[in-house]
């Protein structure tokens, strides 16, 4: 379980985040929700590691958090240009994880499978949809077994058409025992894959519904 | 003709020298570039300010002068050159300046979203560079970089000034000593064959890295 306890970030004098608590089990999904502004995406970062709170503590089954058990898929998606599908994928698991070449292919093939995504594995980015460009990012975060994955905005820079899709994804995810942390302005798609809804506030009034 | 094979030997061998310079400061400018582009965007500021009054000379000054100061006046504060590796001291200086200033470039267009993804896949800060930061600079340089390729090869010309003997000597030599503009026009035509051999190498380049947008 993810336990998130009087977080609190801001910037230039500005909270953007005030004493902030929630938790998240294993296996379940929560999405954030807010008007723009309101801290969601900083809130991400924190727990990516791409920020530090002022204050607050983060643990994870009771550990002290580590960022790094955490998976991104960002708005944008942020894949390497210079890398295919399949090298963007295969990248960390082989120059972190140290798994072999071979390895590292076959782990990117099954997950590129699983998102239907195989016979673009030799594309390059700028070869794909926005839809098929967020499943290479996906598959490129789980690659590298995350306990939580998060997304921001994943519904964002996609048509409105592919929403279904994107929901069904995460919904397969959640059956296959993913944690998954989203961040979403979209109040429908919210309720449909979500656990449980996470309501940002502005001015600190945070609380969970 | 009988002329022109006469002094071919002597313009072929001030082409060496033109050549030697190029190459070598090539070689050496380009990666030290690098280091002083990822020194001018350092967080520690001292270094960044050294790196940056550094480029400021190079860049606020003549390369004569420099060229002028390493091997004449250097000397009078006991540091003493030979004549060539005084030229290439300044060359690698100079250049390395203008390259650091041209990747200093490349890497501010890299949308920060890549460092941040490399990040949380836990990529070191030494494999975001190797992997996924320095290709996609090379890619977005390379055309100012060709640039300053081809600058090079005239500026290498500036080393008669401390009596080495390049191409361009060479054909000034020949031209005093035989009264004739043929040296001359020979030296242009050598020029010009390098200097396209230059651009059809960058065309190569940029083209084996086109294979991503």
């Amino acid at each position: 379980m993810l336990e998130v306890k009087n977080l609190s970030k801001s910037f230039d004098g500005r909270n953007i985040i005030k004493d902030l608590s929630f938790s998240l089990k294993n296996g379940e999904t929560m999405t954030v929700v807010g008007s723009s502004g309101v801290g969601k995406t900083t809130l991400l970062r924190i727990i990516a590691g791409l920020e530090t709170a002022d204050s607050g503590v983060i643990t994870l089954d009771g550990q002290n958090y580590d960022p790094q058990a955490t998976g991104v898929v960002f708005q944008d998606f942020n894949l390497f240009p210079n890398l295919t599908a399949l090298e963007n994928i295969t990248l960390a698991p082989k120059l972190v994880l140290k798994m072999t070449a071979q390895a590292a292919d076959n782990l990117a093939q099954e997950l590129l499978e699983q998102l239907q995504m195989l016979p673009y594995s030799a594309q390059y980015p700028y070869q794909l949809s926005g839809g098929q460009k967020q499943r290479v990012a996906i598959a490129r975060a789980l690659a590298m077994k995350p306990r939580i994955l998060c997304y921001d905005e994943p519904t964002s820079a996609l048509d409105p058409n592919l929403r279904q899709e994107v929901e069904n994804l995460i919904l397969n995810l959640k059956r296959q025992g993913q944690t998954q942390f989203i961040i979403t302005h979209d109040l429908v798609f919210a309720e449909h894959v979500a656990d449980q809804v996470l309501q940002l506030k502005p001015r600190g009034e945070n609380d969970e519904g | 003709m009988d002329y022109v094979i006469e002094i071919m030997p002597a313009l072929l061998s001030g082409s060496l020298m033109t050549l030697k310079i190029f190459f070598w400061t090539i070689i050496l400018a380009f990666p030290l570039g690098i280091l002083v582009a990822l020194g001018e965007m350092s967080k520690f500021k001292p270094l960044r300010y050294l790196v940056e009054f550094y480029v400021w000379i190079m860049r606020g000054t003549p390369l004569l002068l420099q060229l002028i100061f390493v091997f004449y006046g250097l000397p009078l504060l006991q540091i003493v050159f030979a004549r060539y590796q005084a030229a290439l001291f300044a060359f690698v200086l100079n250049y390395a300046a203008y390259f650091a200033e041209i990747f200093r470039g490349g890497f501010q267009s890299i949308d920060p979203g890549q460092f941040e993804a490399a990040q949380v896949l836990r990529l070191s800060r030494f494999q975001i560079m190797r992997k996924i930061i320095i290709p996609q600079v090379l890619k977005i340089v390379l055309p100012s970089i060709g640039n300053e390729v081809i600058n090079l090869v005239k500026d290498s010309s500036l080393v008669y000034v401390i009596g080495l003997g390049d191409l361009l000597r060479a054909g000034n030599v020949a031209m005093a000593r035989d009264v004739t503009l043929l040296p001359l026009v020979l030296v242009a035509i050598i020029y010009l064959a390098l200097i396209s051999l230059c651009t059809l190498m960058q065309k190569r380049i940029e083209k084996h890295y086109s294979y991503y947008r």
